[in-house]
């Protein structure tokens, strides 16, 4: 779906992103993991095109992206970056309409299809009973929904998160990974950067580990979220055992308590 | 749900439009008691007469008509130039202390304008709009370069003010070494309505019109950019192509009011504040809000130039800067707490 050749991108001497080579897979939910600094959020922008790489290119389906102009690219993907501020003044509604920007000029102002969008967006993240409520008022939670609601809005087959779960309490992060993988399900191409390793292995189908602006590992979480993988990409030393429930790996620190229970076990063997 | 009625683009639109058509009225009101107040007070009979039934061998119809009919409009065009490239700067910048005066614009439109006049032999008064434009060019330039790249609207507003002083400097150099040219444009550097005169106004009118459609041809991209540059790009805003066509109107709207009644401070950093308190949402209606609250201010402003105290005058420009200063302050304040 969404294909990355050769990216490499600078910001002065750093080197942010090092030759990444990626295909997203299309109508699946790919989390993209990594310690701090090591490019996920560039990594984001230029599969959006909103950081141009110094060398490499980013194709969507057949299209590359580059001859594209900006609004052309909004109609297809969707991004929505780390929210650091909240627009004063403004209404839920009226940040959800927003979305709609893509798809509006000056001749043709509010339509149908407008309509219809932004309502498909009101329902799934269901902040309907917030539209007429100013964000300043709102929970960073609830503000978070208003946000993802007009990416949606966008109406784009592609949608790209700069770590939606943020600002969220657990059961607002675990209802929105649900959502992004529901919106996988129904087609949508959906990546998004996650912090909690555990959230991504269990609700992402494809898991893109990085580290210092290159591709450690990539795949089905199963075959990817290894103790070995983690150590590498993160320094974090773990073991993974399996959710009884689900069967999804869940990672656990090794704790130093812990490694001398084993090795006096050991020894007693 | 119940959003489908809820959910629709205009917020209000009736109310929006009561209060615009509110402020217009009060507008009018203002802008008769401007034609009727000043160094000598005329009756409101007189005054409307002189608009109504213009009699060219009364002397004091002829004051209303000649003179402060033609200030008049000089000061409605200023403040409504100023007000929409203060809502224009303060967006584009993303910085609430915008203001073509604090950001240098005005300073260096200013000061070409003078070394134009007094150092280039030959220069006519149909130059000056250029020299206008070119100075505030170069000063939003080294603003926008001294500013620096990282979102920073402390670093942009001291650049601004290091750069309007600078310029301010060079200004009154220049004028040093020609004692005859401070005569003649002491009045006008501070910002003097009353020196205007229609011609002038007429000349710089293409680019006034040009400013404004320029502005408007970007009001839903200035809607979007309150979200973030960033949530806006990610939106298809072309966020350099919106900031250099906003700069583009600034430079001509504010260089034109430079060249016609010379560097008039604050109004566009007090308008957009302002008009913010009753409308937010649509830059449709701030822009349109704008229009008329600017044009108001300034017309205020004279007319408090010309009768606070009577019979001499006090430039508009020091009056803008008394109310705008205050507030100026209190928005710093604000922001550094």
């Amino acid at each position: 779906m969404l294909n990355a050749r050769g990216i490499s991108v600078r910001f002065g001497t750093q080197r942010v992103l090092d030759g990444i080579d990626l295909s997203i897979p299309a109508g699946r939910f790919s989390a993209l993991v990594g310690a701090n600094g090591s490019g996920k959020t560039t990594l984001l922008n230029v599969l959006a095109q909103l950081v141009k790489p110094d060398s490499g290119s980013v194709s969507l389906g057949t299209d590359p992206l580059a001859g594209l102009s900006r609004r052309d690219i909004a109609r297809r993907i969707g991004l929505l970056p780390q929210i650091t501020g909240t627009p004063v003044g403004l209404t839920v509604g009226e940040l959800v309409m927003q979305g709609r920007y893509p798809w509006q000029n000056w001749w043709r102002q509010w339509s149908d299809e407008d309509q219809r969008a932004v309502d498909a967006a009101v329902a799934l993240t269901d902040i309907g009973h917030l539209l007429q409520r100013p964000l300043t008022e709102l929970s960073g939670g609830q503000r978070q929904r208003c946000w993802i609601a007009m990416t949606l809005a966008q109406d784009t087959p592609v949608l790209l998160l700069d770590e939606p779960t943020t600002y969220l309490d657990i059961a607002h992060q675990v209802e929105l990974l649900q959502l992004a993988a529901d919106l996988a399900t129904r087609g949508k191409t959906v990546v998004a950067v996650l912090h909690d390793l555990n959230q991504a292995a269990c609700y992402a189908d494809h898991l893109i580990m990085l580290r210092d602006g290159g591709i450690h590992a990539e795949g089905e979480p199963a075959s990817v979220f290894t103790a070995d993988n983690l150590e590498a990409v993160f320094g974090f030393r773990a073991h993974i055992i399996r959710d009884p429930h689900s069967g999804n790996p869940l990672c656990v620190p090794r704790t130093e308590s812990a490694e001398l229970e084993l090795v006096s076990r050991e020894a007693r063997l | 749900m119940s959003d489908a009625a809820e959910l629709s683009p205009a917020r209000r639109p009736w109310l929006s439009f009561a209060g615009l058509g509110l402020l217009g009225l009060v507008l009018l009101f203002t802008a008769f008691l401007h034609l009727g107040l000043g160094a000598k007070a005329l009756d409101w009979t007189t005054t409307w007469q002189a608009l109504s039934q213009y009699d060219p061998t009364n002397l004091d119809h002829a004051v209303v008509r000649d003179s402060r009919l033609a200030r008049l409009l000089v000061a409605v065009v200023v403040g409504a130039a100023l007000a929409v490239a203060g809502v224009l700067i303060q967006a584009i910048t993303d910085n609430p202390l915008a203001d073509p005066g604090i950001l240098g614009i005005n300073g260096g439109a200013a000061f070409f304008v003078v070394a134009g006049l007094l150092m280039v032999p030959g220069t006519d008064f149909a130059y000056l709009p250029w020299y206008a434009f070119l100075g505030a060019v170069s000063a939003a330039v080294i603003v926008a370069l001294l500013g620096g790249r990282a979102h920073n609207p402390v670093r942009l507003t001291l650049a601004g003010a290091a750069v309007a002083a600078l310029f301010s400097a060079m200004t009154a150099t220049v004028l040093l070494l020609d004692q005859q040219g401070l005569e003649k444009l002491r009045h006008w550097l501070t910002g003097a309505i009353g020196a205007a005169d229609v011609s002038k106004l007429l000349q710089v009118t293409p680019y006034l019109v040009i400013g404004l459609l320029l502005a408007l041809s970007q009001v839903r991209s200035l809607d979007a950019h309150r979200l973030g540059a960033r949530a806006a790009a990610g939106l298809g805003v072309n966020i350099l192509r919106l900031k250099v066509v906003g700069l583009v109107a600034v430079v001509l709207l504010s260089g034109s009011v430079v060249a016609v009644a010379g560097p008039i401070g604050f109004v566009g950093l007090v308008v957009p504040h302002a008009v913010r308190l009753v409308v937010s949402a649509d830059y449709r209606w701030i822009l349109g809000y704008s229009v008329i609250v600017g044009a108001l201010l300034v017309v205020l402003a004279d007319l408090l130039a010309r009768v606070a105290v009577r019979p001499y005058e006090i430039n508009t420009g020091i009056v803008t800067a008394m109310i705008g200063g205050p507030l100026f302050i209190a928005l710093v304040i604000r922001r550094v707490k």
